[in-house]
């Protein structure tokens, strides 16, 4: 045997090693683990923080040349609206249908078949206007611009331009509830799904046989994610920076000790899913069940104000809504580290269960 | 010689199916010995080996390794003790020295990993992703990585299946070597040849108990004690097996 003296080799930092090297030599997992997440981040935040372009107005007038001749031409004129201009027999149904009732009416024939055509119309008579679309804001935003287009006509045209206050735009609120949701998918699948392709490779019987400390792997398997996480984050957040102006008043140190502690308490929990599957059926099965009700009542979406009290009471106590909303707290309302105190005691106390549960119930090959 | 591994009736009846896996074994190891089970599938030997190791707990009897049992010594018996499985499949893209690396981070002793890779012949392989490699290549990484914290017994289960005639006696001389060094090895096979190679004593397990234990020689003189075999051939454990066992260990009853 070796009389060398060898160096000393920290196990959770060899353990960490071995879970981040295959994602920087597998091209598939980086493609899966890394870059598409971050495409799809890119895709949601643009899906769902645009303002809706307005859509085409189909503006119906009656025959008897309501409204007034040059309000008619400027809109025959004008891109945005699709003037149709109702035969005799469609304008005299419809006024015989508005006289029988104000709010429904129940078109038949050339009406009926013209109606048919339009998810949203609106109807122009002497001094009134009839709107036929669900949406009220699309019928808000349509009338509007009628209406501008016949003060221009008076030489007084309205002039609309949106404000947009950094830091309090719908993006701002929106971009920490899907840089969580990655943080979330990330956690409860692919760090589950990890364990139990290892189990199912005997690594953990391998590892039992020898003298290593169950500690040292759940640190090393949270550590490594917490690494891999660093870059997703890092890449995300410039692209949101450069890209939607992402610009957060608050403080980077105190945006990267939540993004610490959030990150560490989601990949705990990941790791208790897979703490004792054998299949990844079943790791799969509970991150699902885990994943999407986490995901709609954290807030990323919504704001969880709009919950029942009762309810809301119960969401704050999630580890994820304690996260998202410590980080919209430090990330857009400049608050510090004291101000999050609850949602921090909330993960630090989570994280400290979850890693009891894991040390106590991970299967590592030794039960039966 | 020192005893390092004492047995007594040991049981393993498994909850679930309320199988009887292991009915009732007793046997002594004493130090720098190679102690092999052989017996037809489904015999006992695997659970056997994974109740010394202390990957299941018996239903039943004793079983205590350097004068210890398991319950209370776990920590202790762990920095003692290496095995090599029967599944040879572990991370793809890790390199051979970082395998062999991370199995000597859990040891407060261990060898020189440089050292270590040249016993088994794996210089040229160290920075090989372990996917790269040969089936016995892998197989002596395994070794590698049980051998590194200077263990005193090694428990390999079936370790050459599946190597061909040239992997398996390299690994047969490595063991050998390690036998040399007073290292104990206990071993499950189906392989007559590499028992009878490697093994100072054997048990024959068929249901669960051992049907015949002592040196290979020793177990095919009793067992062909009468000059039985027609064939113009020594007996051979192959022989004996098929004899005790009924098995043909190449596809069923013989």
């Amino acid at each position: 045997m070796s009389h060398t003296i060898s160096p000393k080799l920290y196990p959770f930092w060899q353990l960490m090693l071995l879970n981040v090297r295959p994602f920087f030599r597998e091209p598939a997992a980086m493609l899966w683990t890394f870059a598409l997440p971050v495409l799809i981040a890119l895709l949601m935040v643009k899906a769902f923080s645009g303002s809706a372009q307005l859509q085409e107005i189909n503006v119906a007038v009656t025959y008897n040349e309501a409204p007034d001749k040059s309000w008619r031409e400027l809109m025959r004129d004008d891109l945005q609206v699709n003037l149709i201009t109702l035969s005799q027999e469609q304008t005299e149904q419809l006024l015989a249908s508005l006289a029988d009732a104000q709010q429904e009416i129940q078109p038949s024939g050339p009406l009926q078949n013209l109606l048919a055509q339009y998810d949203s119309l609106l109807i122009l008579n002497q001094g009134q206007i009839y709107t036929t679309g669900d949406s009220d804001q699309f019928n808000d935003k349509a009338i509007n611009y009628l209406m501008q287009l016949k003060s221009g006509l008076s030489g007084n045209p309205l002039s609309s331009q949106q404000l947009s206050i950094v830091g309090y735009r719908y993006v701002d609120w929106l971009i920490p509830g899907i840089i969580v949701l990655q943080i979330l998918g990330l956690a409860l699948f692919s760090i589950s799904n990890g364990l139990v392709s290892d189990r199912q490779q005997g690594f953990f019987k391998r590892l039992k046989l020898s003298p290593f400390k169950k500690s040292d792997y759940i640190m090393g398997v949270v550590l490594a994610r917490l690494f891999l996480l660093s870059f997703q984050l890092l890449l995300l957040l410039a692209i949101f920076y450069f890209m939607f102006d992402f610009k957060p008043p608050g403080n980077w140190a105190n945006i990267a000790v939540v993004l610490f502690c959030g990150s560490a308490c989601l990949c705990l929990l990941g790791v208790l899913i897979g703490a004792r599957s054998t299949r990844v059926e079943v790791s799969t099965g509970i991150a699902n069940m885990l994943y999407f009700p986490l995901m709609f009542l954290s807030g990323i979406y919504f704001q969880t104000s709009y919950f029942p009290d009762v309810f809301e009471a119960f969401v704050q106590w999630l580890p994820s809504t304690a996260f998202l909303d410590a980080f919209r707290l430090v990330a857009n309302e400049a608050a510090g580290l004291q101000q999050v105190a609850p949602q921090l005691t909330i993960l630090a106390g989570t994280s400290v269960v979850l890693f009891i549960a894991i040390y106590l119930s991970f299967d590592w090959g030794d039960n039966g | 010689m020192e005893q390092v591994i004492a047995v007594k009736d040991l049981k393993k009846v498994y909850d679930r199916t309320q199988k009887t896996a292991v009915a009732g074994v007793s046997f002594e190891v004493e130090r720098g010995q190679c102690f092999g089970f052989i017996g037809p599938n489904g015999a006992g030997k695997s659970t056997t080996l994974e109740m010394l190791q202390g990957l299941k707990k018996p239903s039943a009897g004793s079983i205590e390794l350097f004068g210890m049992p398991w319950q209370g010594n776990e920590k202790k018996l762990r920095r003692r003790i290496a095995g090599v499985l029967q599944e040879n499949e572990m991370y793809a893209r890790l390199k051979v020295v970082e395998a062999v690396r991370l199995f000597a981070s859990f040891y407060p002793d261990y060898q020189a990993i440089d050292e270590v890779l040249e016993q088994f012949n794996l210089t040229p392989q160290r920075n090989n992703w372990l996917c790269e490699l040969s089936g016995g290549q892998r197989q002596r990484v395994f070794l590698a990585m049980a051998v590194v914290g200077k263990p005193e017994i090694i428990f390999l289960d079936e370790p050459t299946t599946g190597l061909d005639p040239t992997s398996r006696q390299e690994f047969w001389e490595i063991l050998n070597k390690l036998k040399a060094d007073g290292v104990t090895l206990i071993l499950t096979s189906h392989y007559m040849d590499e028992v009878e190679f490697l093994c100072d004593t054997l048990a024959i397990i068929d249901k669960g108990t051992i049907i015949e234990s002592g040196s290979p020689q020793d177990i095919i003189h009793r067992t062909f004690a009468e000059p039985v075999i027609k064939e113009p051939r020594k007996a051979t454990l192959n022989d004996v097996f098929l004899k005790l066992t009924g098995f043909d260990l190449s596809g069923g009853m013989a």
